[in-house]
């Protein structure tokens, strides 16, 4: 007898709780049945309230989900915004840079164009951590490189290192790096970029080393170590125990001496746990520091592709000549697109949108197309579509800030054959016109500084570096001869010994090394006559 | 499967004769045999209707039944037909309202022989991958 009443009811109950759920008003035959019940079976209660409470969770998650597409979309247009008049800046700069100007003026505009790329380098690390924060930072997974990857690292930082006399180096201790591994090689260089850059800035001399080991975790999956350890100022145990929180350095001194934004180590580490690792650190005052990234990658069986060491050597920019349609609806960039292109020799056709470049793409011939992919109305992808489908075969490359993988990949299905990433870099984008015009068949031998064996072109902020560091170098050695501290200038000239042939000023080295042979013999008015003439061969460098 | 090589048959369609003896002259560096020439749309409907063939070319500007008409009755016999539509210009909206009918190509006037090729070669891309 109790086991069927509470079966039936049971059900009855059920039935009650369903129409809870659609309508809110209640008949009175089930107001009087459910108030008797409820002394029964207090779930009906529960079960109203439950129903109350899933329909303010269904409005709470509805808001949230408006907020975090919100907050997506205000982080897409924020980056497109900060980006776009930043590229205009530093590309100008450099085009500046790239024609005849007066001593001062090249100052200036060297000053502007560095001013915009630390610029560019803060927006870049704010707009991580507003990613980071809002949960819409994507990790990359893709096979990339690792050899690749660590060659370019060790490219953008032997120079730096050279510069203040420091030995750089980087060991790759396992064979393992043969191989594509699968990950976000872009965040893992990123990381490592601010780890080295850490390790330079903060040393003053020795050395700073990059060391990569990879353990076998289980089939497939590796464990990858990157340690960046220098002989550099090193830290307390308090500043170690700081160190990974937003907008903190060492001491407040640091950012006056050293800049930087204190935001680098913490997004590095941020971006290590994205990818379910880890940074870590140990360091001793004046001994150094040992910073320690790791994180868990995908191998695969597929090697590598070889680095050819012609890479590494770069290239005159050969003239050219062809037809480029760019499809850029920014005016800034269009010019400075239009003066990149142009400056090569070929001709330049600018849309200002994506109808225009497919009327245009349709009514002529051209030998490459430039398309910016985020552009108002139709955009690069629509764009490319219609042109293919009008089976216009014209090669196409992207511009764009989009480089993930899926990004890539839905450009290649519209019939994109390659992708330039924003802000476009002249060395790329003159590869990419090599690819597709045609090369000019006379010699042509523009003077090139005979000195320097790097084109002026591409290492630009390296050149500036040199110079700004050759200018200070140049003031403290005046300093040190008219105050007789030999053993700074010892420093100095033992510092120009090592940068100068690298640059290619031999001159300079051989001189430094005079001076320094002349200090260790204590012969000091030889030392004081031979500075005499490196300050006269750095000011002749300097012109 | 043996694929039986053939050279693909083109229909010609356009008002002007000279037009009409460019295009054949293209065909045949394209290994193209042309199998009717049509000089208005009510004669290229007949035309497909009777030789059916791989490849037509049609100009958008005749008098009478224009391009685009004559595109979508062209469909209404055989929707796969392979089309290229010739014109003196590319405006945004005849682009879109031909995807929206359904077309294969697209050239403008002065007609180039590498997009001539192009066409032609998305063609036979097409019939190999259907072979397959």
């Amino acid at each position: 007898m109790n086991a069927q009443i509470t079966e039936r009811t049971g059900i009855l109950t059920q039935g009650a709780v369903e129409n809870l759920r659609d309508t809110k008003s209640w008949r009175s035959e089930e107001m009087t049945f459910l108030s008797y019940v409820s002394n029964i079976i207090p779930i009906v209660q529960v079960s109203a309230e439950r129903a109350e409470a899933e329909e303010q969770l269904r409005v709470a998650v509805n808001l949230a989900e408006k907020a975090s597409s919100a907050k997506g979309d205000f982080l897409a247009t924020m980056s497109h915004e900060l980006r776009t008049p930043l590229t205009a800046m530093i590309g100008y700069g450099e085009e500046l840079l790239s024609t005849t100007l007066q001593m001062d003026q090249r100052q200036m505009a060297e000053t502007m164009a560095l001013s915009g790329k630390s610029l560019l380098s803060l927006v870049n690390d704010i707009l991580d951590l507003s990613k980071i924060e809002a949960d819409k930072l994507e990790i990359d997974h893709a096979s990339f490189s690792m050899i690749e990857m660590i060659f370019e690292v060790e490219q953008l930082f032997s120079q730096r290192a050279s510069i203040k006399g420091i030995n750089f180096s980087v060991i790759r201790e396992d064979s393992e790096c043969e191989y594509l591994f699968i990950g976000d090689g872009r965040r893992i260089s990123q990381i490592l970029i601010n780890l080295l850059g850490n390790a330079i800035k903060f040393t003053e001399y020795g050395e700073v080393t990059l060391t990569i080991k990879a353990e076998q975790k289980s089939r497939g999956q590796m464990i990858c170590h990157f340690l960046v350890e220098d002989s550099g100022i090193g830290m307390s145990a308090e500043v170690v125990e700081r160190l990974f929180q937003p907008f903190e350095q060492a001491d407040n001194t640091i950012s006056r001496r050293f800049g930087g934004t204190g935001l680098g180590l913490h997004i590095s580490q941020r971006l290590s746990e994205l990818m379910a690792g880890e940074v870590k650190v140990s360091s001793e005052i004046g001994k150094g520091s040992v910073f320690e990234l790791i994180v868990p990658l995908e191998i695969s069986n597929e090697l590598a592709p070889k680095i050819l060491s012609g890479t590494s050597v770069p290239k005159i920019i050969t003239a050219l000549r062809g037809s480029v349609l760019i499809a850029e609806d920014t005016p800034e960039l269009q010019l400075l697109e239009r003066r990149l292109v142009e400056s090569t020799g070929a001709s330049v056709e600018i849309a200002k949108d994506g109808n225009e470049v497919v009327t245009k793409a349709l009514e002529a011939e051209y030998d490459l197309i430039l398309m910016d992919m985020q552009m108002p109305g139709r955009d690069g992808i629509e764009a490319t579509r219609m042109i293919r489908a009008m089976s216009c075969e014209t090669p196409i490359v992207a511009l764009t800030a989009n480089v993930m993988q899926h990004h890539r990949d839905q450009f290649q299905e519209a019939g994109v054959e390659g992708f330039l990433s924003k802000p476009i870099q002249r060395e790329k984008l003159h590869q990419t016109l090599q690819r597709y015009l045609h090369p000019v068949e006379e010699e042509e031998t523009e003077s090139v500084k005979p000195k320097a064996i790097i084109d002026e072109m591409l290492d630009d902020e390296l050149i500036t570096l040199f110079m700004e560091s050759l200018t200070i170098s140049k003031q403290e050695i005046e300093l040190a001869i008219e105050q007789k501290q030999w053993k700074d200038l010892r420093l100095l000239v033992h510092k120009i010994k090592g940068t100068g042939t690298t640059f290619g000023y031999p001159e300079i080295t051989t001189l430094a090394r005079k001076i320094e042979e002349a200090l260790i013999k204590d012969d000091s008015p030889l030392a004081i006559k031979e500075s005499q003439q490196l300050l006269i061969e750095i000011n002749a460098i300097l012109k | 499967m043996m694929r039986i090589k053939q050279e693909p048959k083109v229909l010609l369609v356009d008002d002007e004769s000279t037009m009409r003896e460019l295009l054949s002259n293209l065909m045949r560096q394209e290994k193209c045999q042309v199998v009717a020439k049509a000089k208005n749309g009510e004669e290229a409907v007949n035309m497909y209707r009777i030789h059916r063939p791989d490849i037509t070319f049609l100009d958008i500007n005749m008098p009478g039944m224009d391009g685009v008409e004559t595109l979508k009755k062209i469909r209404e016999i055989d929707e796969s037909a392979f089309v290229c539509m010739v014109s003196a210009d590319a405006f945004i909206e005849m682009v879109e309202k031909l995807m929206k009918v359904g077309v294969d190509g697209f050239v403008v006037k002065p007609i180039s022989q590498e997009r001539i090729h192009q066409v032609v070669e998305k063609y036979r891309k097409m019939v190999e991958s259907d072979d397959e």
